[in-house]
């Protein structure tokens, strides 16, 4: 998995690409607590380039929610592909996670409510 | 019926491997979109549990996928060399709904997108979880039933 990270404005983007598994979770969890610890907590996971994501993917994405909420933090998820986002309404995460249609709806939702809303 | 017949160390970069695989035979298949992304996430996670639960991480062990379809079933058989009972898998209560946990979903993934799923107990040891789809219609039917 390749992971880009980009800052903006208070704001950090990771643009994810390739397969989110088990064999790779655990470098995203890494890179993202990393920016936690320097007080980067507002946060976007743009997942247009994940082509794959399965279980254990999905298990790391909770497992760093909670602990970027733990820091009062918050993050979102944009830019799902249609099958990406079915496994989401099928494990209903979709009600646990801040998912937009894209980067740019995500942006403006920081701008206008910078807490977390769930 | 047509067969292919891989086997895997059950090493973390073996996975690129396997993928690799299941992709090739999603290929033969001719499935795309979400099909092909269901096939995939069924085989990914019969895999993993069999490297994590089953062979509980052990380098020297091997992970067996045998691909077997015709031309209007496909059943991928998938085989670890573990100590694992065939009835610590509960397929019957499995859920791809988990709540807030971070783990619990596989099993229910592969009961909500495969036609059928069996778990049973090798004679060489270990456990073998086969997953069977019909083809023609949409990849997966869902409504499957399963059994151990």
């Amino acid at each position: 998995m390749e992971i880009r990270v980009n800052d903006n404005d208070g704001l950090t983007v990771f643009s994810l690409k390739g397969r989110l598994d088990f064999t790779n979770s655990s470098n995203l969890k890494e890179e993202i607590m990393k920016s936690v610890k320097e007080g980067k907590k507002q946060m976007i996971l743009n997942l247009s380039q994940v082509d794959f994501i399965n279980s254990s993917g999905l298990g790391t994405l909770v497992s760093i929610l909670k602990e970027v909420r733990l820091a009062r933090g918050r993050m979102v998820l944009t830019d799902l592909a249609s099958y990406v986002q079915e496994i989401f309404e099928i494990t209903q995460l979709s009600h646990i996670f801040e998912i937009f249609p894209s980067q740019s709806e995500a942006v403006e939702a920081f701008a206008t409510s910078p807490v977390n809303v769930n | 019926m047509n067969q292919v017949k891989l086997s895997f160390k059950a090493v973390s970069g073996d996975f690129d491997e396997f993928y690799q695989s299941v992709y090739e035979m999603a290929d033969r298949l001719k499935l795309s979109g979400t099909e092909r992304f269901r096939f995939v996430l069924c085989i990914s996670e019969a895999f993993t549990n069999a490297f994590v639960h089953g062979n509980k991480q052990d380098p020297s062990k091997v992970i067996n996928v045998n691909f077997r379809w015709d031309e209007s079933t496909v059943q991928v058989d998938i085989e670890d060399e573990g100590a694992g009972k065939a009835d610590q898998i509960d397929l019957e209560h499995a859920t791809a709904v988990a709540a807030d946990q971070t783990g619990g979903r596989g099993i229910g993934f592969l009961k909500e997108y495969a036609d059928r799923i069996k778990v049973e107990p090798r004679d060489e040891g270990g456990l073998r979880m086969s997953i069977y789809w019909k083809l023609g219609d949409n990849i997966p039917i869902s409504g499957n039933q399963a059994s151990a």
